[in-house]
């Protein structure tokens, strides 16, 4: 799961930083905006089956990869 | 604990710091207005004047200053016999000053005198009765909320030598009068809290008091400022010398006043002035016509209002002068407002005062004497001369 | 009343300070307290006047009955088109404030309306979501009509705001979150009551009335800052207000003039309002085109989504010209921001340094007081 999510995530934020710092606030680096937000939940659902609700989904619980990771984790 | 500490000092600091900063702008405006006063503020029709503490305790201050209270024929200084014109800068030897404008009746003047409280015991005033205040529902809630000064009510509720009877008169009777505005919500509630009696309303005041004190004392320090603001505007005119007592030949000024009032009344038969008459009446004479048939002045709280003002008087030894003027018979006439309710008006306000021994210059006997009144119920050329007499006459009275 | 303005309020909500205090101190609930203090505020608030007794108590009473009522059908029905007729029964009371002369013949008020029309669709638009299926009633009427926020927000979320009631805070974090909500209380009458009645009284009056470049440009500096310390301070005495009240009302501003880019901007400028909006139709219009695949160009979906929640967001504040055209402006300005910064080689290139970032600031800065102006009006006379 956590190399899928990786993939997720560097497509949407189309950078491969991600996978090097696992602990990089990905809204405080700009590589995460509202419309990104939107495609990670879209993309989620598609792939894990996890049906997730946008205010669900806090932004500090995926703030960084590590942490949408453990975010899934527990849902799954 | 040390946060704790400075949340404690915070918040401590936070209520004594705007007490100490209202006291230290307190001194300092007391140190900028003492001793200070202009005669030439008596000749004004001013708000701050009319409805704050400080200009008029100046005024009483000094000894050749009179007093004149009353209500909208105040305004009228457009006749030129009016005090304000004809004895204006101590020409006569005295200043007067004129304090009120319309809706200042006999309530607000008896507030305003409770809270001059020292400053006008013992000493002579003048106030003028209209007839028009005592129609049936006296002084009405829309008009005293344009008069009602919080500066002077507090004055009055704050001040120990007050006795509680006077005190609960006022709330109740404020309590009514403020019942149609928004403006006073929180003297209005004070007025609800002070006059019930029950244990919450009497731990809802004790725990509002800081709150009505503090707003005092932010009243007195704008009261003031104002003050303070309005003397820098005769800071360079010199200080009106006094002049000694005129010799005034009544008789060729009463003459003069109605020569005058002749040339300005000419479209009418009333004794109006031009203007007045073609702006207000001679556009619906139809509809004046009669229409107070059904008129009187004979019943009508404002006398208890009177009552309630000349035991003030009582209690601070204040020497008033009452002037009771008459309507402009030929309209009232015209309106059909019937002669008996205006005759008991007169009558009535005499058998009022009487027992208290206050002198009354009555012109009742005026209602059909052309040009004493300006319009329809003010003052105008020939009344203001007559009273104008009488103002200095009672001055000079030993 | 008016919350925050006069003394008597302040006065007032001194002295309730105090129980609220010794309650949070001793490490007891606020709750209970919280709600009787709420319900004397409101008196206050509203207690003037009977009209405006009646209208809160109808409004609460039908909201609340259509939040339970709907908690209660979703339980049976999800259809999507149920959620949006509740929606329009709850923004009923808002359209008949704005158009009620023309609808029913009557001039409708309610202080804070459309703050407290938020809160319920948010409810509903959960409720839909399944992540609300119960409600307090006394707990809802609470957090609908919280004092501190009734007239002009921040605008909570009730999972939020009912987890904070729910919440018997100890002493140490609520001596931590008092001194926080002094601290914000204090900021904000320091925002308000000084720096805002200083541009005002100093600067905004001052500024000559007939109309040419300077007065106007002027007057587009002047009017920005005011409403920045305004709207602000206030905010900042509401949320420092809750604070004490243990309620953790989230913050509105975070120094907004020094963003970056108009995205930005938005992240720190009224940001419970514009979260809502990025949460309740940002989110939800792009999520479905994406979903539906409406659009070959997720950007193009993105862009569509911006332009329709800045025009809500602009015609919320109310229908006249120059609301709808300050938000259509904004939401160009994010799409053409947007655009901008993702294909510009040269932006990429500058954008870490330091001397183009000032110039980047200096440029969003104008362009917010310039959207300022259109929302004054004072374009349109």
């Amino acid at each position: 799961m956590e190399e899928k999510v990786l993939s997720i995530l560097e497509d949407i934020c189309g950078t491969d930083e991600i996978k090097n710092d696992m602990d990089i606030d990905l809204f405080e680096n700009g590589l995460l905006d509202s419309l990104g937000v939107i495609e990670l939940i879209v993309d989620i659902e598609d792939n894990f089956n996890i049906k997730l609700e946008p205010t669900e989904v806090k932004r500090e619980d995926i703030s960084t990869p590590r942490k949408v990771i453990e975010y899934l984790s527990k849902r799954t | 604990m040390k946060k704790v500490i400075c949340t404690i000092i915070l918040i401590i600091s936070l209520i004594i710091f705007p007490n100490i900063y209202i006291k230290c702008l307190n001194k300092y405006y007391d140190g900028k207005i003492d001793g200070v006063y202009y005669d030439e503020i008596g000749n004004l029709q001013d708000g701050l004047k009319n409805s704050g503490l400080e200009l008029q305790k100046k005024s009483l201050d000094r000894s050749d200053n009179i007093l004149i209270f009353g209500s909208s024929e105040l305004s009228g200084t457009n006749f030129y016999t009016h005090p304000s014109n004809f004895l204006k800068n101590k020409v006569d030897g005295f200043q007067i000053n004129i304090i009120g404008r319309g809706h200042y009746q006999d309530f607000v003047h008896a507030i305003n005198f409770l809270a001059l409280d020292d400053s006008i015991q013992n000493k002579k005033v003048v106030i003028i009765l209209s007839p028009q205040w005592f129609d049936e529902s006296g002084i009405k809630p829309e008009d005293f909320n344009m008069v009602f000064s919080p500066i002077q009510f507090y004055s009055v509720m704050f001040n120990k030598n007050i006795d509680k009877s006077s005190k609960l008169k006022i709330t109740n009777r404020v309590k009514y009068l403020l019942s149609t505005t928004k403006d006073y919500n929180q003297d209005r509630l004070f007025c609800n809290l002070y006059s019930s009696n029950n244990f919450f309303s009497k731990a809802s005041i004790d725990v509002l008091m800081p709150y009505y004190k503090f707003k005092y004392d932010l009243l007195t320090v704008k009261d003031k400022k104002n003050t303070y603001e309005l003397f820098k505007k005769y800071k360079n005119k010199s200080q009106i010398i006094k002049a000694d007592r005129k010799d005034i030949n009544w008789n060729n000024e009463l003459k003069k006043a109605e020569n005058v009032g002749k040339k300005s009344c000419t479209n009418n038969d009333f004794g109006v002035y031009d203007e007045y008459y073609s702006k207000h009446l001679a556009p619906k004479m139809e509809y004046w016509k009669g229409l107070y048939r059904n008129g009187s002045y004979a019943v009508s709280p404002e006398y208890d209002d009177l009552t309630f003002l000349l035991d003030v008087c009582k209690k601070l030894n204040i020497k008033p002068l009452f002037i009771s003027v008459p309507v402009n018979g030929l309209w009232y006439d015209y309106t059909g407002f019937p002669k008996e309710g205006r005759e008991a008006y007169y009558k009535k306000v005499k058998d009022i005062i009487d027992p208290y021994g206050y002198k009354i210059a009555d012109f009742s006997g005026s209602e059909y004497e052309k040009y004493f009144l300006g319009d329809i119920m003010h003052v105008g050329w020939k009344g203001w001369i007559k009273i104008d007499g009488e103002i200095e006459k009672y001055y000079y009275e030993k | 009343m008016l919350p925050f303005s006069g003394l008597f309020f302040f006065y007032i909500l001194f002295i309730f300070f105090i129980g609220a205090i010794i309650l949070g101190i001793l490490g007891k609930p606020l709750k209970w307290y919280g709600f009787f203090v709420n319900l004397f505020m409101l008196w206050l608030i509203f207690g003037n006047s009977k009209k405006n007794i009646i209208i809160l108590l109808m409004f609460l009473t039908g909201e609340l009955a259509l939040v339970e009522i709907y908690i209660h059908i979703r339980k049976h029905f999800n259809n999507r088109w149920i959620l949006w007729i509740m929606i329009l029964f709850s923004i009923l009371p808002l359209i008949l404030t704005k158009w009620g002369e023309q609808l029913i013949h009557r001039h409708v008020a309610l202080l804070g309306i459309s703050y407290l029309t938020f809160k319920v669709v948010q409810v509903l638009i959960e409720t839909y979501d399944g992540l609300i299926d119960k409600m307090n009633p006394l707990s809802f009427t609470y957090f609908l009509l919280f004092f501190p926020t009734i007239s002009s927000g921040p605008i909570d979320r009730s999972r939020r705001f009912l987890e904070d009631i729910s919440h018997v805070m100890k002493k140490e974090e609520y001596i931590e979150n008092l001194r926080r909500g002094i601290y914000k209380l204090g900021k904000g009458a320091f925002f308000k009551f000084f720096l805002g009645a200083i541009v005002s009284n100093y600067w905004m009056a001052k500024i000559p009335t007939d109309r040419n470049f300077i007065n106007i440009l002027n007057y587009m500096y002047a009017y920005s800052f005011y409403l920045y310390f305004d709207f602000a301070g206030y905010s900042f005495m509401a949320v420092g207000t809750s604070y004490i009240f243990g309620i953790k009302t989230p913050d509105n501003f975070n120094i907004p003039y020094l963003s970056h880019d108009i995205k930005e901007f938005w992240n720190r400028w009224h940001m419970s309002l514009s979260f809502w909006f990025r949460d309740f139709i940002y989110t939800r219009i792009v999520m479905s085109f994406i979903k539906n695949k409406v659009f070959k160009n997720k950007y193009t979906a993105s862009y569509i989504g911006f332009i329709i929640t800045m025009f809500t967001m602009g015609a919320w504040h109310g229908t006249q010209r120059h609301y709808l055209v300050y938000g259509l402006y904004h939401g160009i300005l994010i799409c053409f921001t947007d655009y901008f910064e993702r294909k510009s080689k040269w932006y990429k290139s500058v954008k870490n340094n330091e001397k183009w970032d000032t110039v980047f600031t200096f440029v969003t800065f104008n362009l917010v007081c310039f959207g300022f102006l259109i929302f004054s009006g004072k374009l349109f006379i």
